[in-house]
């Protein structure tokens, strides 16, 4: 299993790079972004209790 | 003219082909394209009734070459049990190269079943076409029709016999299956309060998941069955053969409740036919290499 990117709606979550960490307040543009990471990665997403998401992979 | 020594007499070689025949029959009619489109049609099908009727024809002519001396009939059917040994590798092998091309891997062990039976069955025309002939022998009648009436009788139990020694118990047998009511949390997916996956974190999949997902819930029989229905190959080759024949739309979990051991198998299917794919899972086998088998002392 592997993380591919953390989605956050709070600036003081993106604390690193790795995996990429990224800034998005808008849940209609987060929602879009994730479906077609997910798409593209074959990849699933996990919502957080905090309203935050993680893009995994399965190997 | 008086026949040469070297031709083998009429009645030989009818005993001999109705030997043949019976063990061909013996695999054609355990050759089944069922739910788990193994062996495949047409080509699969044909190497496959080849193949018996390459071991029948070894099994027929035993009995008539130990009955002229020659002894070399033995070393063919060793060279037959090799030959049928490198046909279960060559499927184990093409199995395991295709597997991960289908909509849910089939696992190891599933793959290690469906090669020991396609060996199994080898050995069913082999063993059916042995003792027809043997039966003929042991009648000794020229009458050609008697001939026949005893090859259909004598192969025909041969043949009920030998498959019901080799054939498996499946899931059904063990468990009690049922749907079960999907329930979606957040991106977290319960079902009959049995939680399966957070992986459904993007609202058009939760969607999809709750207007066409389909969730079975597998309750085992008695408390020894859960040895067998919790093994990771048996879930395996239980979403196996559900998504094969319906298809799958990306979404597949299996997961099992730890206190009662039921078994969950959650996917959204591309042909959604609920019975038919109930009936799929209740049909799937027990692998040998996963069953228990309790012995009293």
């Amino acid at each position: 299993m592997e993380i591919i990117m953390y989605v956050t709606d709070c600036p003081e979550r993106v604390i690193t790079g790795n995996p990429l960490a990224l800034h998005m307040p808008n849940d209609e543009d987060r929602q879009e972004f994730l479906e077609k990471m997910a798409e593209t990665f074959e990849a699933h997403v996990i919502q957080l209790k905090n309203g935050d998401h993680i893009v995994i992979r399965k190997n | 003219m008086e026949p040469s020594p070297d031709v083998i007499s009429q009645i030989t070689l009818i005993r001999i082909l109705l030997g043949i025949f019976m063990g061909t029959i013996a695999r054609a009619v355990t050759l089944r394209s069922d739910l788990r489109q193994v062996p495949s049609y047409p080509n699969g099908c044909f190497i496959n009734l080849v193949t018996a009727f390459l071991a029948a024809s070894l099994g027929a002519v035993a009995i008539p070459s130990l009955l002229t001396n020659d002894y070399a009939a033995v070393t063919f059917l060793m060279l037959a049990v090799q030959n049928f040994r490198d046909i279960r590798k060559q499927i184990q092998e093409s199995l395991e190269q295709i597997d991960p091309a289908g909509f849910a891997p089939r696992g190891s062990a599933y793959i290690d079943g469906i090669a020991k039976t396609f060996e199994g069955r080898n050995y069913l025309s082999l063993l059916t076409a042995f003792g027809t002939v043997l039966s003929l022998y042991l009648f000794m009648s020229e009458n050609l029709w008697l001939n026949i009436l005893n090859a259909a009788v004598t192969g025909s139990i041969l043949i009920c016999l030998l498959v019901r020694f080799t054939k498996g118990k499946c899931i059904g047998d063990i468990c009690a299956i049922d749907f079960g009511q999907i329930e979606i949390k957040g991106s977290d997916l319960y079902v009959d309060g049995i939680w399966v996956t957070a992986m459904l974190g993007i609202a058009k999949r939760k969607q999809l998941f709750q207007e066409e997902g389909i969730a079975l819930v597998a309750t085992p029989k008695a408390e020894k069955h859960r040895l067998t229905l919790e093994s990771d190959a048996q879930r395996m080759a239980m979403l196996y053969d559900a998504v094969r024949s319906f298809g799958a739309k990306e979404l597949l979990f299996t997961k099992r409740s730890l206190s009662d051991g039921r078994v969950v198998i959650a996917f959204v299917p591309i042909i959604k036919d609920k019975e038919q794919i109930l009936t799929a899972v209740r049909n799937t086998p027990i692998l040998e290499s996963v069953r228990k088998v309790s012995r009293r002392r």
